[in-house]
């Protein structure tokens, strides 16, 4: 004998139904988020050429004006230091964004390629893995998940060797703009039987 | 009574599956209707975006409004629906595509209440349009909101013949 609870599951009150709808030609995640080789290695990286050295500065009690070179946490900060036009100073920066943790605002992260392809800083954008969050916080307070450091007072062997690791940011649609297929896709939802 | 109520009963058909909601699972069609009207409003997107990004005049830039009015209407009219994230690109007021530092500015806002005090949950993210339009996302709510579309396991690929027009 089965409850009432289950047999009232067994009947159906509702079916599935596919509604096409057209997707960004252009919002292309695994496109646009550059492909890191290894992302450990990277985050070792991180932590044994700026964390530590944050860590150390903070023990010894170092004003952040002083430290021997720039962070940049809060995302108007870097969006202006983005934005600027200063095409005779070639500058370089390396953006780290922990896209895959949670508490990082999806709306804010689905800005953040296109927002350092445009720039006309030359921004190497590196994505972290999954718990690089929490592991950052320890060190230095990360409110958007994003940490911009910019390449003039870094080691330039750390500089190479994310280098190495990060592929080159490609937008395929910004550069020689192409026409790309339709892209539709079917969303999954429910209506009542008749 | 109790007998007209047995009747009313619709048993499931022979290779029907039910899932735990009562829902009958039917797989996604390989094919999709109306296919032209998107290949229209996905070449107008495109069309908008190339003359926002590539030519900096000001004749490209009511071209490519007018482009992405067009896009607007035809979605409309022909009830063809567009991702969210598609949307989000486009200003709801001039119709221009939105692109940062070109076209549109972004910053992160909190302001203070009375108290002189920050609340995370006031925290808002703008995007300021050239027209002077103003888009918010409370990020601060729900930091880790997710719309309907962007929920894991809402959109699947069509299955079947893909778009006639291929990119070379």
């Amino acid at each position: 004998m089965s409850s009432l609870k289950a047999i009232d599951k067994r009947i159906a009150k509702r079916r599935q139904v596919y509604k096409a709808v057209l997707s960004n030609p252009f919002v292309n995640e695994e496109q646009i988020w550059p492909h890191v080789k290894n992302q450990q290695l990277v985050q070792e990286l991180l932590q044994k050429h700026v964390l530590n050295k944050v860590q150390h500065l903070q023990q010894m009690k170092v004003a952040k004006e002083e430290w021997p070179f720039d962070l940049i946490t809060d995302f108007n900060k870097i969006y202006a230091y983005l934005e600027q036009n200063e095409p005779e100073q070639a500058k370089e920066a390396l953006l780290f964004v922990c896209n895959k943790d949670q508490d990082v605002p999806l709306v804010m992260l689905q800005q953040i390629p296109l927002m350092s392809y445009i720039s006309s800083t030359q921004t190497t954008l590196v994505q972290l893995p999954k718990g690089s969050l929490g592991n950052i916080q320890k060190f230095i307070d990360l409110p958007y998940g994003i940490l911009l450091l910019p390449a003039e007072h870094l080691d330039p062997v750390f500089l190479q060797q994310i280098h190495e690791q990060v592929a080159k940011q490609i937008v395929p649609w910004l550069a020689p703009l192409k026409y790309k297929s339709t892209d539709v896709k079917l969303a999954k939802s429910s209506a009542p039987l008749k | 009574m109790a007998e007209n109520k047995d009747k009313k009963i619709k048993k499931p058909k022979k290779g029907q599956n039910i899932d735990e909601h009562g829902c009958i699972i039917i797989p996604p069609p390989k094919t999709v209707g109306n296919k032209d009207h998107f290949q229209r409003l996905n070449y107008l997107y495109q069309l908008g975006m190339f003359n926002t990004l590539e030519n900096e005049s000001s004749i490209s830039m009511i071209l490519s409004k007018k482009y992405m009015h067009n896009l607007d209407i035809i979605s409309k009219k022909t009830k063809s629906n567009m991702l969210p994230n598609t949307k989000r690109t486009i200003c709801k007021r001039c119709k221009r595509i939105l692109i940062p530092s070109k076209t549109c500015t972004y910053k992160m806002e909190n302001k203070q209440n009375k108290h002189k005090e920050m609340n995370p949950k006031d925290e808002t993210f703008v995007i300021t349009c050239k027209c002077g339009e103003i888009k918010r996302f409370r990020i601060g709510l729900d930091r880790n909101y997710k719309n309907f579309y962007e929920k894991e396991g809402t959109l699947s690929e069509v299955t079947g013949k893909k778009d006639i027009f291929k990119s070379k």
